[in-house]
């Protein structure tokens, strides 16, 4: 019986998230923009031959 | 902080600190190849010594995290390293700092003891997430260390480790002091019950831990892999393209090709917590779109995600490849771009699942799957670097090791019932009547 219960148990989910869930997104879309900025920054250099690390180059 | 985002943000700050403690090494092995005037040889075995004690002891972490819970197995790991870390910056002799970076190196096995702990926490709806958060803010540690201790310190390696240590310390008590191993009682009792040889071999040997294994070895196995293989990639296999762009000389062309690799591994700790997200995005809409594996199953949507990711990460592999045969280093840094997300979807879609399949031995698993796969690290540099070519082996791994591996995958996560019951023996032979 409990097999079967898992097996047809809701796949699509329908829970209410709390409110820590939408600040944990928004944390998760600033760590994106901050990878999107360094991927940024190495296509520049790939691109131009300029930039470098601050310094350095 | 008894409640569960407290007990998250321990758990990161936590691994975030062992992740910078992890790669403080090669942060400065510039300056302590110049002291005790390394050999290439030894700068290289310095370099690979780092993942030396990721295998068995993450295996053994995770076992101690369901035995003795989350805290106190951070604890020691953090207060440990972190008096060893301390030591090393007063060390003279090189044979003595080597073995004592090895051990604060060591540090790095806490990443199943944080998962664990996530997991003793959060529900099954919001798992990705939270487990994506906290893997994937941890991990920003290395970056953060290769990018800003050298910066601080500057060849001052034997303040940063002091600092560095200290800190460790002062962490370890925090997590010890607010730590809580579980939301309730009894979730901490069934995980420490189940923390016996006899689970430990049922989980091993089970299909779907194996598959699981196998994909966090194409995954995260594989980003540490690349963050060791790719700065000499390109600065070898692109030398005139990165030349004809104006970087001249072997430090400038050094410092070119590490900024492209960086891409990957920003790229791989960032969007990991996305990944999770995305899981959960999966999970919401109940899509599975793949053939012959499960559909029914509870958390079915999450299985068809990281398939959707190891057959892109697959993708990624050879189009590096075609990209470097064809001497397209524009390409090549492009495609390396979303190659790191692809990973991210591959380590982040695998622990937003382990700990729903194995939710009574979620340290034992997260041991296994998170352990054995680090020897992706040693294995993949090898075949690239050994392979004729300097661009084939992307494609070589993707072929010859990958696409077995997601064929198990797919065989292995068929079952409509509880899939974890399958394996090397049953559920029956190995626990009796256990739960």
């Amino acid at each position: 019986m409990s097999k079967n219960n898992e097996s047809k148990e809701t796949k699509k989910d329908t829970h209410e998230h709390e409110s820590w869930y939408k600040w944990g997104v928004l944390v998760l879309y600033l760590e994106m923009a901050t990878a999107i900025l360094v991927t940024l920054y190495s296509f520049y250099m790939a691109f131009t031959g300029s930039g470098g690390f601050p310094g350095k180059h | 902080m008894n409640n569960k985002v407290g007990q998250l943000l321990i758990a990161t700050l936590g691994f975030f600190w062992c992740f910078l403690l992890w790669f403080s090494t090669a942060a400065f092995s510039p300056s302590i190849a110049l002291k005790f005037n390394l050999t290439t040889e030894q700068l290289g075995i310095l370099a690979s010594s780092a993942i030396w004690m990721a295998p068995i002891g993450r295996i053994v972490a995770g076992w101690a995290s369901d035995r003795f819970g989350a805290p106190k197995t951070f604890a020691v790991i953090l207060i440990g390293t972190g008096l060893v870390s301390i030591h090393s910056a007063f060390v003279e002799s090189y044979s003595i700092l080597f073995i004592e970076r090895v051990i604060v190196a060591a540090a790095g096995v806490s990443f199943v003891v944080g998962i664990q702990h996530v997991a003793q926490w959060f529900e099954e709806y919001e798992m990705g997430t939270a487990e994506g958060l906290y893997a994937g803010t941890g991990n920003v540690g290395a970056g953060v260390g290769a990018l800003m201790l050298p910066r601080i310190y500057g060849t001052n390696y034997s303040d940063a480790f002091l600092h560095l240590g200290i800190i460790a310390l002062i962490i370890g008590g925090f997590y010890l002091w607010k730590g809580i191993p579980a939301k309730t009682l009894q979730r901490a009792a069934v995980a420490r019950r189940s923390a016996t040889f006899k689970d430990t071999v049922f989980v091993w040997t089970r299909w779907t831990a194996i598959a699981l294994m196998l994909a966090y070895a194409m995954s995260f196995g594989l980003e540490i892999a690349m963050n060791a293989w790719l700065p000499g990639y390109y600065a070898e296999g692109f030398k005139e393209a990165i030349s004809k762009l104006g970087f001249a000389g072997a430090e400038q062309i050094q410092i070119a090709a590490g900024t492209f690799a960086a891409v990957q591994s920003f790229n791989a700790s960032l969007f990991r917590p996305f990944a999770g997200y995305m899981s959960d995005l999966w999970q919401r809409k109940g899509w599975t779109p793949f053939p012959y594996i499960a559909k029914n199953l509870s958390y079915a949507p999450r299985i068809h995600w990281l398939m959707m990711a190891l057959l892109l990460i697959t993708v990624m592999m050879v189009l590096l490849t075609l990209a470097g045969l064809f001497g397209l280093l524009h390409l090549s840094v492009v495609v390396l771009a979303v190659f790191g997300i692809c990973v991210s979807f591959g380590t982040g879609g695998t622990f937003a699942i382990v700990p729903l399949i194995f939710k009574n031995r979620p340290g034992i698993a997260t041991g296994f799957i998170g352990g054995v796969s680090t020897v992706g690290g040693i294995v993949y540099p090898l075949i690239f670097g050994f392979s004729k070519n300097i661009h084939m082996g992307y494609a070589y791994v993707a072929l010859f090791i990958f696409v077995p591996i997601i064929l198990f995958y797919i065989w292995s996560m068929r079952y409509e019932i509880h899939p974890e019951e399958h394996g090397l023996g049953s559920k029956e032979y190995w626990l009796g009547g256990k739960a």
